[in-house]
């Protein structure tokens, strides 16, 4: 994927407002395979994205699938997401799939790099995964292209300075994946090779978290509303 | 001299209104706040640029040095402001 002028200007900004907010560290970066691949990553917070941005090289450039927007004129969440652009808006409610995967084939044949957080809803233990969302790693199979297994530990609870790691695991080969079996399997190994990053224990919260409130500053209303009912 | 002092108000504008953004969640999303407190900390916004930095430094958030410090930035703003208007720069 082309990497533009607003693209470098944005992933620039992304960078530092990221790094001044957060300690983010990533390890296994030398693990990426030559591009295109997919990274499935676990997700915990709207901030997910920008902290994976701001760790990770400009190229290869990194384009997300599946907010599930329609509209991304309407919010100012939604219009910095346009603006920052790399996404592939996908609500089921309201556009096909045949576009969505016809743009996911673009991003690999212009040897870009397809970030999809599997879960598709934030979960909120740093040790567990929610149950993938059908066919995460179809987009690989079909283009049989390597899957790379991200996790970002620490971004459940946010505040000023928190400790954030992105950890890279090694690439998997999905180039001979055959049939709903072999798809089903492979869906399991990436599964266990991010669960393979995760922490084996909850981290314990300090008592002083200064600006808490960043923990929430990019999550869904549904998403807060969903964790205060648990 | 006055396009980089009217660019450094410009920086700093921009940060003290981020700073006062960031200590009026702070305030409301503190656990160990009596109610009382919170909304005494909260109606103190108005004196911004004493309580931002009384808040850091003794309002026993746990503030980092950085944010410390950042919290002087809208009372720096303010006085060159004040500078403006008083035409100390020209």
């Amino acid at each position: 994927m082309a990497v533009t002028l607003r693209y470098r200007l944005m992933w620039g900004l992304n960078r530092a407002a990221i790094r001044l907010l957060f300690d983010v560290r990533a390890s296994g970066l030398e693990r990426w395979p030559a591009p295109p691949f997919q990274l499935v990553v676990n997700h915990h917070n709207g901030f997910d994205p920008l902290l994976v941005l701001a760790v990770v090289p400009i190229e290869p450039r990194i384009t997300w699938f599946g907010p599930k927007e329609a509209d991304f004129s309407r919010g100012f969440k939604n219009r910095v997401m346009a603006f920052f652009g790399g996404i592939i808006p996908y609500n089921p409610e309201k556009t096909t799939l045949t576009s969505a995967v016809r743009a996911v084939r673009r991003v690999f044949e212009a040897d870009g790099v397809l970030g999809i957080f599997a879960e598709g809803r934030i979960g909120f233990r740093e040790t567990e995964l929610l149950g993938f969302e059908e066919g995460a790693a179809a987009f690989a199979v079909a283009s049989r292209i390597p899957v790379v297994p991200c996790a970002i530990v620490g971004s459940t609870n946010l505040w000023f300075r928190r400790r954030v790691e992105i950890r890279f695991g090694e690439p998997i080969r999905t180039d001979a994946v055959r049939g709903r079996d072999a798809r089903t399997e492979l869906d399991a190994r990436i599964r266990a090779a991010i669960a393979a990053l995760l922490p084996a224990e909850e981290p314990r919260l300090p008592r002083r978290r200064p600006l808490a409130f960043l923990t929430d500053l990019l999550n869904g209303a549904d998403d807060v509303a969903r964790r205060d009912t648990r | 001299m006055l396009p980089l002092i009217w660019t450094l108000f410009a920086v700093l504008a921009v940060g003290g209104f981020l700073m006062i953004a960031a200590y009026w969640l702070d305030v409301q999303e503190r656990p160990d706040l009596t109610a009382r407190a919170r909304i005494a900390w909260s109606a103190a916004v108005l004196l911004f640029p004493v309580s931002i930095p009384a808040y850091a430094f003794a309002g026993g958030p746990g503030w980092p040095q950085l944010l410390r410090l950042a919290s002087l930035i809208p009372a720096l703003a303010l006085v060159l402001f004040a500078g403006f208007v008083l035409g100390v720069f020209t």
